[in-house]
């Protein structure tokens, strides 16, 4: 059996695959990492403008804190101090009013004690004053610059920080509380709809603004990612890649992030969709490489059986001649060349046939004269003495019994000659290779006897048939007879013997001819290669044996010298029981 | 056989390849009475100001039209459409939509009073459930609804609360605020709310003359019926401070908090990180950012009192004749 790969509907089938996917997959390969790294560098822009501009509004967002506060200190200076406590309120409730974000606000003498607050949720009347002095960003107010204070969060989980202002003079402080959450919030919910997620470090890199606020409360610290784009573990736990911008004057870190597999999608769509077209176009490829690979290959192993047909002497199949392309034309070109082999191998057989038709006339011609004597004198015999004494004597019934046996004698001769002249298909049959070859040496008997040539028969007692048909296999014994008598310029003789050997059975016809060289042998079965003058044959005498007993299962070998004669040996197989397939003769 | 396989897994990939687009997030909202719809209209613009385009999310609205006794089924059906996000108008609308949700659709309060209290969440930084949102403080801003008052009206000393005894939100804001009275030394007298008629005949027992101002608390009745109630404050001659959910609706001098439009926009941002797949557990519920005192210098000339500079001063909107001024 043929390996899948030794078909040529799967080597077109092959190329096809390989001649789609290979551009594709070069092409595919460049392409996507060609988009990978412009992908990348796009996410990294995006997240640097993000970060940026988050940045930028933060240290806005700061700015426009402090600044109310300024102008309201710059403004009143130590007045506010001196202003009696509704005026004091009036004028904190204007910045609550003003500053969104700020929660509350309170005016410090210069000792860090509240002289007023007022806030937006609380109830600040009739409250105790608080007192700063001891309060982180104290000590930065009492030497007359602003203050920040840290992040804290609050018992709603509000990031809160302090902003402090100090009046002129040294003479007090504005505090404001402001909640950082709305900030926070907005700017991450906004951002985070592109895809970008925004975190915000403070100076200690504690996340203290994020989209998922449960980040914040869980107190994470921020990865900065570095300068290069290397994706990062970002603190969600995401793969990402990200930028980091600082804060102006809060140190405070805002990073920019997109978490790699939504950085990545359109590169992963690009390459989903890509693969599935590769895919789709390599299924188309392989439907037509299947097809083209069929209408190739059929064709082909049409003229592959043909040809294996007519080597086993079979001529009388024909094959679809399809199309007119070339491989019509090689079809048909074969049909041709096997018409004409059919009609040389029947001119061989009528050649054959007219070579013996002199020996089977003279075969013939002898019983027929021994009728003929017979037939006269039992005429005389029977005028002169009667039929009734020539009944009783017997002599009546002696000479109808020779005449029958004479008769026979030329019906047998006649059989053997049509049966070698029949042309048909038979199957497989068990058949005697030594009667075969006694009946083919009677019928070349006379031709040989003419020549003087002796035609001995040596067959192995009990030897099984083999698997044949008898018609073939007289054929085979006819042609290496003919050849073996034409090789033999006088006198000589030819030895046909049959032996077992295992499984199969030895034939050998040996002549002692003038033999061959090398070269002819090797040419000798070459259908049309002869030697002979011509008119004296078709030079397919030997190529039909061959194929004739490949064919049968066997093996043919020709051995010769110059002038010492030629061996040609075959081997059939034992006939079993099992084994009767068909064969075309 | 062969064919129709290969076919087969060639249509599949087609198909694979073709990429219908993604269905629009779905997000729907119960409400208990239309008067709270500009709480979606704030969600809308909310979600806009975020970043989303106004066809970029559906937002569609279930309103019981103010017969609270359709909102289970409401919110029964507001669940069967399968949406992204649903999203609760009120206390009312966040208890029946969090049994219609069964923690399997993500809440988010559009301004609730009294989250904890009700049991709507664990906590205001842990919610722990399938809900967060809003908490409108309601409740707890009553104090300082109270403090500016008093801002506003120095001379007011007797205080007529209204309150509505059947939620949650009502009881508490009533505690806060007697609190509240204790510090400030004001003589407070509460009226209970049970229903829009009865709240009525009580108030028309009241002469004017007997309380200097009154306070509405958080409650239905008073949300729902405050146009009713408007008229008997006007016979009353009583200056009223509210929520500024009842803004221009019950007749007040002044409100103090959060607008419903800005409690739809604040609440867009959960609807925002839950489409972004951040589960209800993991968001705190929130305060209103900057709750606000609106002011209306067109009631204080009708009842013919003079407002105090200080409690003026934090007020962001001044409601007059020619109009809104900021």
């Amino acid at each position: 059996m043929k390996r899948w790969w030794g078909h040529l509907r799967a080597k077109v089938l092959a190329f096809g695959i390989v001649m789609s996917v290979m551009p594709l997959a070069i092409f595919g390969w460049f392409g996507i990492t060609a988009t990978e790294s412009a992908q990348m560098e796009i996410v990294q822009t995006q997240n640097r403008a993000a970060a940026t501009t988050v940045a930028d509004e933060l240290s806005r967002f700061m700015r426009d804190l402090k600044m109310p506060l300024g102008i309201l200190a710059g403004t009143y200076g130590a007045d506010l101090l001196r202003a009696d406590g509704s005026e004091q309120e009036r004028l904190l409730y204007t910045l609550l009013r003003d500053v969104p974000y700020l929660e509350e606000v309170a005016l410090l003498d210069s000792t860090g004690l509240e002289h007023a607050r007022v806030s937006r949720r609380e109830i600040t009347t009739g409250a105790e004053p608080a007192q700063y002095g001891g309060a982180p960003l104290w000590p930065k107010l009492a030497k007359g610059g602003p203050a920040l204070s840290s992040v804290t969060l609050d018992v709603d989980g509000r990031p809160l920080m302090q902003v402090g202002v100090p009046l002129p003079d040294r003479s007090g402080a504005l505090i404001a509380r402001a909640s950082l959450r709305g900030v926070f919030a907005n700017i991450a919910a906004v951002r985070g709809a592109g895809g970008v997620r925004i975190h915000v470090a403070d100076e200690s890199g504690r996340l203290i603004g994020d989209s998922d606020f449960s980040l914040v409360l869980a107190g994470n610290q921020v990865p900065l990612p570095s300068d290069n784009d290397t994706p990062y573990r970002s603190v969600t736990g995401e793969e990402a890649l990200g930028i980091s911008a600082p804060v102006p004057e809060l140190l405070w870190h805002v990073v920019a992030e997109t978490p790699l597999d939504i950085a990545m999608a359109p590169v992963h769509r690009l390459g989903w969709e890509f693969g599935s077209g590769a895919l789709a176009l390599m299924t188309v490829v392989v439907v037509l490489s299947v097809i083209f690979g069929l209408q190739l290959a059929e064709p082909l192993e049409r003229l592959e059986a043909g040809a294996k047909r007519v080597g086993t002497g079979d001529f009388s199949g024909r094959i679809p001649e399809g199309g007119r392309d070339e491989l019509g034309r090689l079809a048909s070109a074969f049909n041709a060349m096997t018409e004409r082999l059919a009609i040389a191998r029947q001119s061989e057989k009528l050649v054959a046939v007219g070579q013996l038709a002199a020996g089977v006339a003279h075969e013939i011609n002898n019983p027929l004269a021994v009728i003929a004597a017979y037939a006269e004198d039992l005429a005389d015999r029977l005028a002169e003495e009667g039929t009734a004494a020539l009944e009783q004597e017997g002599v009546l019934g002696a000479y109808l019994a020779e005449l029958q046996h004479q008769v026979r004698r030329c019906k047998g001769i006649t059989r053997n000659l049509l049966d070698f002249a029949r042309q048909g298909a038979t199957e497989s049959e068990p058949v005697d290779v030594g009667e075969i070859a006694r009946q083919t040496v009677t019928l070349a008997g006379s031709r040989a006897r003419k020549a003087g040539v002796a035609v001995r028969v040596d067959a192995e007692p009990g030897l099984p048939p083999v698997q044949a048909t008898r018609d073939q296999l007289q054929q085979v014994f006819l042609n290496l007879i003919a050849n073996a008598m034409d090789a033999i310029p006088g006198p000589g003789e030819i030895c046909v013997t049959a032996r077992r050997s295992g499984s199969t059975v030895n034939v050998s016809v040996a002549d002692t001819g003038c033999g061959m060289d090398a070269a002819t042998v090797a040419r000798a079965t070459e259908p049309f290669f002869t030697t002979k003058p011509p008119g004296k044959g078709t030079g397919l005498g030997l190529s039909i044996c061959y194929g004739i007993i490949t064919g049968l299962g066997g093996r043919m070998d020709l051995t010769s010298r110059p002038g010492q004669g030629t061996v040609v040996t075959f081997d059939l197989p034992v006939w079993e029981e099992s084994s009767c397939a068909p064969t075309h003769s | 056989m062969r064919w129709v396989s290969v076919w087969l897994m060639a249509l599949i990939m087609i198909a694979g390849c073709s990429h219908a687009g993604l269905d629009k997030p779905l997000v729907v909202v119960l409400l208990s009475d239309d008067v709270r719809a500009p709480k979606v209209e704030g969600l809308r613009t909310g979600l806009q100001g975020l970043g989303y385009a106004p066809d970029a999310i559906v937002v569609d609205v279930l309103s019981a039209k103010g017969d609270r006794s359709t909102l289970a089924k409401l919110a029964g059906e507001a669940r069967t459409r399968h949406p992204a996000v649903l999203v609760a108008g009120g206390g009312v609308e966040a208890i029946a939509l969090k049994e219609a949700a069964a923690g399997q659709t993500p809440v988010v309060m559009m301004g609730v009073a009294s989250t904890v209290r009700t049991g709507l969440v664990d906590s205001l930084l842990h919610p722990g459930g399938n809900i967060t949102g809003l908490d409108n403080q309601h409740a707890e801003l009553s104090a300082k609804r109270l403090e500016l008052l008093t801002k506003l009206l120095p001379g007011v000393r007797r205080v007529l609360l209204l309150y509505d005894p059947q939620i949650i939100p009502g009881q508490h804001a009533l505690e806060v605020t007697m609190e509240a009275a204790r510090r400030l030394r004001l003589d407070v007298q509460p009226l209970q709310v049970w229903t829009l008629e009865q709240t009525m005949n009580e108030l028309s027992a009241f002469q004017p003359g007997e309380y200097d101002a009154a306070l509405l608390l958080p409650g239905y009745v008073l949300e729902s019926g405050a146009r009713n109630i408007a008229v008997q404050f006007d016979r009353l001659k009583l200056p009223v401070m509210g929520p500024l959910d009842l803004e221009g609706e019950g007749g007040l001098l002044a409100a103090y908090g959060v607008s419903m439009r800005d409690q739809g926009a604040q609440a867009a941002r959960f609807v925002v990180k839950m489409l972004q797949g951040v589960r209800p557990a993991d968001i705190p519920v929130e305060t209103p950012d900057d709750p606000v005192l609106v002011v209306d210098l067109r009631m204080a000339r009708k009842l013919g009192v003079n407002l105090s500079p200080v409690g003026m001063a934090l007020a962001k909107t001044v409601l007059t004749e020619a109009g809104d001024r900021p």
